[in-house]
């Protein structure tokens, strides 16, 4: 029997400490993936979800919090823009296309979106995808809606249904737009991204549902019948819209064309680069990141703790074991050995079980955090640097082992043989 | 079967396959101030003292859309700060700006446009820091990026960045 098939024969002897302490080993190699492997996944999804746009232009605001409310649904605008500053936005020389969005409404939880068609047909996500119609068409009637994937799949919709928006993003609506329902004429394909988690509706319907708002609640008797509003339906525009996503002719004209709008006289405006607005996001999560990066190590090191407490321990109780051993023709150095290769394989199943318990995890938070948060979280591989991470904790497991190794060493020559019980 | 023989010419062919990219490859260091022209040079120096930063008015941007032809098609490599502009869907940076400098004083305008480069990776790589500078090195290209004007522009087909 050689040395390897020896440990394990003695691991399985002391199978309950060794369990446990694989399952020490493995929850904390778990959380350490778990941390890593979130991180990556909800920065993957954030760069999912811009694609193509140049600048993302709102009313004066943090660039950050430009980006989060305008394409994450993340929190709220402090301000909206002009309809006058969007027509002139609109065209100028060195814009190509202009997505406008006007927020504030909302469908059970999902955030409505009034927007023109230039959002589905030059809105693009992941690597340069357009977006798809599952089933159905764009809005064609005035009071149409458009629905992501996620809305519908949740909330279990179908195209034809007659759906109620609610005034504010509240997830219980009190004040609804009950007087102008809203049919479902399309449905878009899963995306990935925040587009399923939201509602479409033309800009003329969202100005159509909000007359009568003016002062802030619905006033009654003041607002437009539906078919009073279709047969205006051309002249209905917003007064403002909350944000508007840019393309180019000429890429290289973006940083001329941030400033002019950052300079704009006649109404504070914000443009950003999305690329540069998420760096500086984060910059400020990754202090957080740190942080649990730091937690996650600890607990490792505990983790790798425990198991040397365990292995030495269970040291004097195995004097009887080892004395047999070397009666038997084991040199010290094996004695040592059988040592190390024990805990390499305690080790190794920690590691091997905590990478499984954080995909296992991942997966299941995976719909939770979807439905809750509107991330999307894949189910990835641990990348080439976090295995080499694992390997070097694989090694520090070894390391650790050579303190019994050691003490085990000095003790088979002298009390080995003399053990009284 | 396969000869063994015939491995033992294949380092000798890819050796004469790359031979004339070798002799190519002197890799010329550029500085930004390269890639302007000189009597733009001196147009933008006299522009830039102009600039009044107390004034309400916006500064008008100094535009150079005159590229040097002889850069064109070159190996080059010059320093910057990366400005990311296109991802692929995971996250990786496949397009980006160079720029001379980073995070521009608000009150100053941006680079002319012949002080900005357009790097495109063929391969995506991990996102890079764009408070880092780094040193981009590849084919530099001019295109010609609008119709009405007589502009220009420069690109490159990034084969390294690397942190500066």
């Amino acid at each position: 029997m050689n040395l390897l098939g020896l440990a394990w024969r003695s691991l399985l002897n002391r199978r309950f400490a060794v369990i446990l302490t694989v399952c020490t080993i493995a929850l904390s190699i778990g959380l350490l993936v778990l941390v890593e492997q979130l991180r990556s996944e909800v920065r993957t999804g954030f760069y999912r979800s811009v694609s193509g746009v140049d600048l993302i232009v709102g009313a004066r605001t943090s660039p950050v919090q430009l980006l989060l409310y305008s394409v994450f649904g993340i929190g709220d605008a402090t301000n909206d823009i002009s309809w006058e500053t969007f027509e002139q936005l609109k065209v100028l020389p060195q814009v190509d296309w202009a997505i406008p969005m006007a927020l504030g409404d909302s469908f059970r939880g999902f955030r409505v979106m009034g927007t023109s068609r230039d959002f589905f047909e030059h809105y693009r996500f992941g690597n340069r995808e357009s977006l798809a119609l599952a089933r159905g068409e764009i809005f064609d009637d005035l009071f149409d809606v458009v629905i992501g994937a996620q809305v519908a799949r949740q909330l279990g919709y179908e195209l034809g249904d007659r759906i109620v928006l609610a005034h504010g993003t509240g997830r219980v609506a009190l004040q609804a737009h009950d007087d102008h329902p809203f049919t479902i004429s399309g449905i878009l394909a899963p995306t990935g991204t925040p587009v399923d988690q939201q509602l479409y509706i033309s800009l003329a319907a969202h100005r159509a549902i909000h007359i009568g708002w003016e002062t802030g609640v619905q006033r009654p008797g003041s607002t437009i019948d539906p078919d009073a509003a279709r047969d205006r339906a051309d002249e209905l525009r917003p007064n403002a819209i909350t944000a508007l996503l840019l393309g180019l002719n000429t890429r290289a004209a973006v940083f001329d064309l941030q400033r002019v709008i950052n300079r704009y006289r006649p109404e504070a405006l914000t443009a950003i680069m999305p690329g540069i607005t998420l760096q500086q996001l984060w910059r400020i999560t990754g202090l957080a990141e740190q942080v649990l990066r730091v937690v996650a190590a600890l607990v490792v090191l505990a983790g790798l703790l425990g198991m040397l407490t365990v292995l030495l321990t269970t040291l004097s109780e195995r004097r009887r074991e080892m004395a047999i051993l070397r009666a038997n023709g084991a040199r010290p150095w094996q004695i040592s050995s059988l040592l190390v290769f024990e805990a390499g394989l305690i080790a190794a199943g920690g590691i091997v079980l905590g990478v499984v318990l954080a995909l296992v995890v991942q997966s299941a938070a995976a719909p939770w955090l979807l439905a809750n948060y509107g991330l999307h979280v894949g189910l990835s591989w641990p990348e080439p640097w976090q295995l080499g991470v694992l390997g070097i904790i694989f090694l520090a497991a070894l390391l650790i082992a050579l303190v019994p190794a050691f003490m085990a060493y000095r003790r088979t020559l002298s009390d080995g043989m003399q053990v009284k019980t | 079967m396969i000869d063994l023989k015939d491995f033992k010419l294949i380092p000798l062919l890819l050796a004469l396959a790359f031979l004339p990219l070798a002799a190519q490859a002197e890799v010329r260091e550029l500085e930004w101030l390269d890639l302007m022209p000189e009597e733009e040079f001196q147009a933008w120096l006299d522009d830039v003292e102009q600039i009044d930063h107390s004034s309400f008015f916006m500064a008008e941007p100094f535009q150079s859309f005159r590229t040097m032809p002889e850069l064109d098609g070159i190996q080059a490599r010059i320093p910057g700060f990366v400005v990311p502009i296109e991802t692929d869907g995971r996250g990786n940076l496949k397009e980006f700006f160079l720029v001379p400098f980073f995070g521009a004083c608000i009150h100053v305008p941006p680079p002319p446009a012949n002080q900005i480069i357009y790097g495109r990776l063929a391969e995506p790589i991990p996102m890079v820091n764009i408070w880092d500078a780094f040193w981009m090195e590849g084919t530099l290209n001019i295109e010609e990026i609008t119709n009405d004007t007589a502009a220009s522009a420069y690109t490159m087909d990034v084969t390294r960045l690397e942190l500066y």
